[in-house]
């Protein structure tokens, strides 16, 4: 008699302990989704932020032509992004023919850049 | 012995009902907003990208499995809300489930375009063995809607014929583990045997969507559907055995030619009937050429209208399709360098930028700055020079001194033996001398008394404008004074309301750097009058008239500040005896703090606490003592009793105070020592701490957990002596 109810009460205790840790375990699966979420925005910043640090450095302030390694940088650079906006205005201001087009798909290139950040 | 029994067996249905309390107390302490995935109760997994689109002929994608959808697929139906791009939210609570077996009946709710039939007529949708939604949907409004092919939505629900018995057996929680003894037996076939005909056995057909009969038996559960005889990927329908066929939809494959559909019979076990299969010759025919005898105009049009089809149904690309076809880098970075990127050009326009840095300061704060000397200096001093440079100016605070130190003097009063505390000089206590310094069309504010002066901030609106703002208590008595610069007609008062947030100024210039110069000499806040301040009369709440009853010169009014917190105006309008000077006003704004108050927490609530003593107390620089502050001599009391409200407020001038209140059932609440800037109000939200603070560490919820527990341990303890009394007794008799 004393046993059954033990047991009882064992089964009582654990299946509080389940829905409890149940609770837990979804909750928790919650917020990582969130958290991951979060963290894959921040990182697309970063990038961006990084991106375009090395954009100003590099062609912005550029008083000589850009070199050729320099240049590589910059492309594998807007291609890890991996964001189409982006990437085509790039090309656009790359492929600009006149002074006044690439101040034009410049001025773009950094609006598309900074709505990018979230 | 009976009557013992008859407790025991009462002891018993109380512990069972204390324990069923207890379980339900813990379910409701410990509920969560989760669902269970299952293959009974099935979810879309709204991660799965590839796996929860639907596509809409006329509307697009539709998710099935965005964050707030919450489907769920059960044996009964389906529940939750899917979300079209462009037609919103999509109930889908009323459909059905064909009790488990994956065919879906019934029509969804769109809140902007109607119903959608999921079981319509050519059309339908079924939830298949491996839980993925296919065939297609008919709105009223929207056209079809189609499932699975590039489109897919997927669910962990199965249809119960295709669960396995181990999955059948675990969801069920039962544990046997045996199957039933009818599960061994072969699928029965029907009278004349299990059959298969496409469109009613014809021959031929030009639709790629044909309607297939099924004959099964009194044990077929659902009906494995392929064009590949070794059903690959075929899709499996339900089938209702208590019919004596069933009817479907089915698309063939694309491409003229003969078509074999071959499908097995099923029981619900898994056992399956030799293939059964029918055959029809498919002829493609353009659309165009069935209508060939048609004029060339409709030819045309109708060659429009396929290729308007063709554009509406493409389906949107995938993430991957999305990204362009990147040529190789080799190919893109060439060696030499793009004209944009050798050096040679300017790639910032330089005009609108310098345009925008050296554009000058705004009018009125060059006229300022050149009126004030002082200001001009600061504004030199801390680089202040082009419209850009402004933001800077709202790191600093800019404030107009009260009259008292505008006219240069002490705001301390000295008395023999002791500093007492700093206090302004009433109008009527100036000498002739000092009332001819008063700056001309300036409005002063004063409180309690006229020997409290209030700060004035300037601020520069947002077209940069300056202005004047005070800051004050609600309800509190506001003492104004303004001396015209020549005789006037009338000096008239308009308080306006504003708003009930005060706006955040662009502008506050700090007291420092114009405090030592008397600038006031010309005026600057007053302009001629627009339009008269009775256009915006209805936002007018008080109109009051300046008086100069010594004939100085010096007009006052006293008014008192509006009892709602907000932005206001107090506008002074003068009416000069001189034509050319016509009517001027000056423009006060005038914040309106709420009291303070004396409250209590509970949970996110406050209450207030009426019936506390609040005071005040006054560091004197000369003992270096904290003494309760002399209201009297400001008009004032202190301490202050809370009304039902629980507000108070003090009025005071500058010095280092701190609050003190007792509130009886309360602990004593002793502040920390704070500075007040000149005529600032003390009107800070206190918290007083109940004595019996430690009781709200327990809730109810808490309490009554506890006293459950203690309940079933005294039942069990109890049990345990009345089993050694009736051992005993046993053995006595």
């Amino acid at each position: 008699m004393i046993n059954r109810k033990i047991i009882l009460i064992i089964i009582l205790i654990l299946l509080a302990g389940n829905v409890f840790l149940g609770m837990k375990y979804f909750a928790i699966q919650k917020e990582l989704r969130l958290t991951q979420s979060k963290l894959e925005t921040q990182k697309t910043n970063e990038k961006v932020l990084d991106f375009t640090k090395f954009f100003i450095g590099e062609v912005l302030k550029a008083e000589t032509t850009v070199d050729f390694e320099t240049r590589l940088k910059l492309e594998n650079a807007v291609r890890n992004l991996d964001d189409e906006d982006i990437l085509i205005q790039w090309q656009k201001f790359v492929d600009s023919e006149t002074e006044a087009k690439a101040q034009e798909e410049v001025k773009n290139l950094l609006e598309i850049l900074i709505s990018k950040i979230k | 012995m009976d009557q013992v029994k008859v407790k025991y067996f009462y002891m018993r249905i109380f512990r069972i009902g204390v324990i069923l309390f207890t379980v339900i107390l813990i379910g409701q302490l410990m509920s969560v907003d989760f669902a269970f995935a299952s293959n009974t109760d099935g979810t879309i997994d709204p991660n799965s990208e590839g796996y929860k689109y639907a596509w809409g002929e006329n509307i697009g994608w539709v998710n099935f499995g965005c964050d707030n959808c919450n489907v769920h697929v059960t044996d009964s139906g389906l529940s939750g809300y899917a979300l079209s791009e462009n037609i919103g939210w999509i109930y889908l609570g009323d459909i059905t489930n064909n009790n488990g077996g994956g065919t879906l009946l019934g029509y969804a709710w769109s809140e902007n375009t109607g119903w959608i039939k999921f079981n319509p007529i050519n059309g339908g949708v079924i939830i298949n063995s491996s839980g993925e939604f296919t065939g297609s949907a008919l709105g009223e409004n929207i056209g079809w809607i189609i499932f699975g092919g590039d489109y897919k939505v997927k669910t962990d629900w199965r249809p119960a014929s295709s669960r396995t018995t181990e999955e059948e057996t675990t969801t069920s929680g039962g544990g046997g583990g045996s199957l039933p003894p009818e599960a061994f037996y072969p699928v029965t076939p029907p009278e004349g045997g299990f059959n298969v005909l496409i469109n009613d056995d014809v021959a031929e057909t030009d639709s790629r969507k044909v309607s297939v009969t099924l004959r099964g038996g009194i044990d077929t559960g659902y009906v494995q559907i392929s064009e590949d005889p070794q059903f690959p990927k075929g899709y499996q329908v339900s089938y209702n055995s208590s019919l004596a066929q069933v009817l479907i939809s089915f698309t063939l494959s694309k491409g003229g030619g003969a078509k074999t559909v071959y499908t097995k019979f099923c029981t619900r076990w898994g056992r399956c009937s030799d293939t059964v299969s029918d055959s029809i010759i498919y002829i493609e025919t353009p659309i165009v050429e069935k209508i060939k005898e048609a004029p060339k105009e409709i030819i045309e049009e109708v060659k429009k209208i396929s290729e308007k089809i063709k554009e509406i149904i493409k389906p949107k690309p995938k993430e991957e399709e999305k990204k362009p076809e990147l040529p190789p880098i080799e190919e893109v970075v060439t060696q030499e360098a793009p004209l944009s990127l050798q050096g040679k050009w300017q790639l910032l326009p330089s005009e609108p930028i310098r345009e925008f840095v050296l554009a000058p300061l705004p009018k009125e704060i060059r006229v300022l700055a050149k009126k004030f000397p002082e200001l001009e200096k600061t504004f030199t001093q801390i680089g202040i020079k082009k419209i850009t440079d402004i933001e800077r100016l709202k790191t600093g605070k800019f404030t107009l001194p009260g009259l008292t130190e505008a006219l240069g003097l002490p705001v301390v009063k000295i008395e023999p033996g002791e500093i007492a505390m700093p206090r302004g000089v009433p109008i009527a206590e100036l000498s002739p001398q000092m009332k001819k310094d008063i700056p001309i069309e300036i409005v002063f504010a004063k409180t309690g008394g006229e020997i409290i002066d209030f700060n004035t901030s300037l601020i520069i609106t947002e077209k940069g404008r300056i202005q004047q703002k005070i800051t004050t208590i609600s309800g509190k008595p506001l003492q104004l004074t303004v001396k015209p610069e020549k005789p006037v007609k009338s000096v008239k008062g308009y308080v306006v309301f504003k708003s009930t947030k005060p706006r955040e100024s662009s502008l506050n210039l700090p007291s420092g750097s114009l405090a030592a110069s008397l600038f006031f000499t010309n005026p600057v806040f007053a302009k001629p009058q627009e339009q008269p301040v009775r256009v915006e009369e209805k936002l007018v709440l008080l109109e009051f008239e300046y008086t100069d009853s010594d004939g100085d010169g010096i007009y006052t009014a006293e008014i008192q500040a509006p009892v709602v917190e907000g932005e206001y105006e107090i506008i002074t309008v003068m009416d000069y005896e001189d034509p050319e000077l016509g009517v001027k006003e000056i423009r006060l704004i005038t914040v309106i703090d709420p009291e303070g108050y004396i409250f209590e927490r509970d949970g996110d609530k406050e209450t207030r606490i009426p019936g506390a003593i609040v005071s005040i107390y006054w560091l004197n620089s000369e003992t270096k003592q904290y003494e309760l502050w002399p209201a009297k001599e400001y008009q004032q009391e202190n301490p202050q009793t809370t009304d039902v409200r629980g507000t108070y407020s003090f009025l005071v001038p500058e010095g280092y105070y701190y609050l003190k209140v007792e509130a009886p059932g309360y602990l004593i609440y002793d502040g920390k020592p704070f500075q007040v800037k000149e005529g600032s109000g003390v009107h800070v939200n206190i918290e007083l701490k109940t004595k019996y603070w430690w009781l709200k560490i327990v809730d109810w919820k808490t309490l009554a957990l506890i006293v459950v527990i203690l309940f079933l341990i005294y039942n069990f303890y109890r049990d345990k002596i009345r089993e050694k009394i009736l051992n005993k007794s046993k053995k006595l008799i």
